[in-house]
């Protein structure tokens, strides 16, 4: 194999904008001569941007499924793109949107013209790590060898991930964003409740319907900046602004003790940073959050970097950094591709002390599982693995493995083995020497997930060496 | 350099990744991750224009081991437990091994004649262990390498011979055993030349119809197994699929992969 190209989407329905992208991925073996075969990504590169849409809504918690799949099909045509070029690719339902009563309907709604491979997903960690990705803040922390921390600030939330080597360290989500506030002819048109509860507690009179006053705002914005900062802790944290950050967080703040040490901005607000006039130009408070957080003194005291993207950071970063692909050795008997939204389990396996009690942690991760979802499901086994196991070592994971599952599972009911070293076709072919043709094997390595994450599994890529993977931590969970 | 108990400090007790000794690093975090990121030997320190002695003795010591794993041979005990029979090439001994690349290809009569009435003939894949240029490498890959080859290829419905060891063992011996054991594919496990780094490296080297006339461009290589490159059950895991594919094709070598 020399090179394979393929094709990755990304798509986000935000709370005030949908956009889509396209790119292209380069894979390679760099294994070399005499080698196993090692394929890699060796470049990304975004071929297609489409137009910022606003995001059609029916009402204000309802998004418009149908013009949102005439925008994607118009897009798709433009590009001249179809949904079967695809190899992967990530839908996401963001911020605010992913509250909205239809998400998943219109997940459904455009799957089928978006592409087979094509997920959906819209948790707020995830599109925190993306939006980070496509900014370029990862990169930048592997690059300098400090700690990055995106804020990426959209219409309804601001979605902060801090990066340290290019890994992500932690994330957080926040109700802060530009059209959390709306403004029309004047007057207020929408103010978010949690906006109001902020407004209330600074003793501003913000309401839908009062006039749009420019002083009071600023006074509001410049609120929800100090907000932002302290979030990501740049600065000590007073007991009240503890309680302001409790009430105002999204699903978490930062829990890691670790400070960043450059900061960069996107999503819609970080691309109004130069704009000065007509503040309410697009309705919102939008350009009046920019200029706070660029007034902002903790945040001018910090050293802020541009981001190499702004607008596009999100869909960027679903496009081209939400799939990996697995190891090149592994093993699959069938062509049962694509799987999606497999829960995964996690027993624990780290040591050649952990091999005994293998298949009694399979069962209590498997027992767990079913207890919470209350349904007998395909679910896929997640193991860090032995680096260097002997052939005893696998021989004895095989059989813990297939003894519980044998013992668990419906019958026909596929085994899927995901571990993170590089052992995944060794114990495959173990798996397939006990199994004798009874049941199809899928046993990946070079994919890292946790118990509780769902993974889509893709069609075969490079002549059927390498699965492209996506691992989604907690679907519509806001 | 001596400890309390009056012994000599073993420097090779510290990783190479983990041995840094730049005084004055400009950015200690990144020196690290460069370290960590190549067992090269950088970031050793200098002394003048000259390696410190600690770095130097480091040096001597990688090269000594490496010496070791070329002169050293592979003790009876390990071919015992790998519960093989030996025989020898044409080789008295590593130096005549080493000075005539030549008789590391063939066996007396006598060595043919045991190769011959011990082995089952006529298998599909005939596998053998050389000692080649690395004899720790077999007590440290074939425990593992070999099952899972043969447990692989017998789960497909494919033959594989007896297994044996040779001494001073090159990987043209290949060239005498596919045509006397008559196999279709001969695979040969061989020690690969050390270097600093690692001095239990193995190779795979698979022919499709071995025979003396055959092209050298004719072996699927398969090399730089071990715990310090990839983990010999999965190159082992990945040698039954090349094998398998080399069955089904009726080549190996450069006509194999350029079919791909």
């Amino acid at each position: 194999m020399k090179e394979e190209e393929i094709l990755s989407a990304g798509i986000d329905i935000g709370t005030s904008t949908t956009q889509l992208v396209f790119s292209r991925m380069l894979l390679q073996n760099t294994g070399g001569f005499g080698r196993i075969p090692q394929i890699k990504v060796i470049s990304k590169d975004v071929f297609y941007r489409s137009k910022v849409y606003f995001t059609p809504l029916l009402s204000r918690d309802e998004i418009d499924g149908e013009k949102v799949h005439d925008i994607i099909d118009g897009e798709y045509k433009k590009a001249g793109i179809k949904a079967s070029d695809l190899s992967t690719g990530a839908v996401i339902i963001t911020g605010e949107s992913s509250r909205k009563k239809n998400a998943e309907d219109v997940v459904k709604a455009i799957s089928g013209i978006a592409g087979d491979f094509v997920v959906a997903t819209a948790g707020a960690d995830l599109e925190s790590v993306l939006a980070g990705k496509g900014s370029g803040a990862a990169q930048l922390s592997k690059d300098t060898g400090s700690i990055v921390a995106n804020l990426d600030i959209g219409g309804g939330t601001s979605n902060i991930c801090f990066f340290e080597n290019g890994h992500m360290l932690d994330t957080a989500c926040l109700d802060i964003g530009g059209r959390l506030v709306q403004i029309q002819d004047g007057f207020l048109t929408y103010v978010a409740p949690k906006i109001r509860w902020l407004a209330d507690k600074m003793k501003l009179d913000i309401r839908e319907g009062k006039r749009a006053e420019e002083r009071g705002l600023r006074t509001l914005t410049d609120a929800m900046a100090e907000i932002l900062a302290q979030s990501v802790g740049i600065n000590g944290i007073s007991e009240t602004q503890q309680d302001l950050l409790e009430h105002m967080k999204a699903n978490h703040l930062i829990s890691c003790r670790k400070k960043p040490e450059i900061l960069t901005f996107s999503g819609g607000v970080a691309a109004c940073f130069g704009e000065e006039e007509d503040v309410f130009r697009y309705g919102d408070i939008g350009i009046l959050l920019a200029q706070a957080i660029r007034k902002n003194p903790s945040f001018q005291s910090a050293d802020v970097r541009n981001a190499r993207e702004t607008m596009r950071a999100t869909v960027i970063g679903a496009g081209n950094y939400s799939m990996d692909i697995s190891g090149s050795t592994i093993e699959y008997t069938a062509d049962l591709f694509p799987m999606k939204n497999i829960p995964v389990v996690r027993p624990l396996l780290e040591r050649p002390e952990d091999i005994p009690d293998l298949d009694k942690n399979i069962y209590r991760e498997m027992q767990l599982y079913m207890e919470k979802q209350s349904e007998d499901r395909q679910t896929a086994i997640s193991m860090k693995g032995l680096k260097c196991p002997s052939f005893k070592q696998v021989q004895e994971i095989a059989e813990k493995i297939v003894s519980q599952y044998e013992k668990e599972c419906r019958e026909k009911q596929p085994l899927i083995v995901v571990f993170e070293e590089d052992i995944g076709k060794a114990v495959g072919q173990a798996l397939g020497h006990r199994l004798k043709g009874k049941r199809d094997i899928i046993c990946i390595d070079g994919i890292h997930c946790e118990s509780g994450d769902f993974i889509d599994l893709g069609e075969p890529v490079a002549s059927g060496t390498v699965i492209p993977a996506v691992v989604k931590t907690l679907i519509f969970n806001g | 350099m001596s400890s309390a108990a009056g012994c000599l400090r073993d420097i090779t007790a510290t990783d190479i990744m983990d041995y840094m000794q730049v005084d004055h690093p400009h950015n200690l975090k990144e020196m690290w991750k460069m370290k960590h990121a190549t067992p090269a030997r950088i970031g050793i320190g200098h002394c003048g224009p000259r390696y410190t002695t600690e770095a130097q003795l480091r040096f001597l010591a990688s090269h000594a081991a490496a010496n070791d794993a070329v002169f050293n041979e592979v003790p009876e005990e390990v071919v015992k437990e790998l519960g093989v029979f030996e025989v020898r090439t044409k080789c008295s001994d590593k130096h005549e091994m080493l000075l005539r690349p030549d008789w590391g290809r063939i066996f007396l009569p006598d060595a043919r004649k045991k190769i011959s009435e011990n082995c089952v003939h006529n298998p599909k894949v005939q596998i053998y262990f050389g000692d080649g240029l690395c004899s720790p490498s077999i007590a440290a890959n074939i425990p593992d390498l070999f099952p899972t080859i043969k447990m692989g290829l017998e789960d497909r419905g494919i033959t594989v011979g007896t297994p044996f060891f040779v001494r001073y063992c090159r990987v043209n011996t290949a060239r005498t055993i596919g045509p006397l054991l008559g196999a279709e594919v001969t695979c040969v496990l061989i020690g690969e030349r050390p270097g600093l780094l690692t001095s239990e490296s193995m190779s795979a080297y698979i022919a499709y119809h071995a025979r003396p006339d055959m092209l050298e461009s004719e072996y699927t290589v398969v090399s730089n197994i071990s715990r310090h490159g990839v983990p010999p059950v999965e190159a082992a895991a990945h040698i039954v699929d090349l094998i398998t594919q080399i069955l089904e094709k009726k080549k190996s070598g450069v006509e194999f992969s350029n079919a791909e």
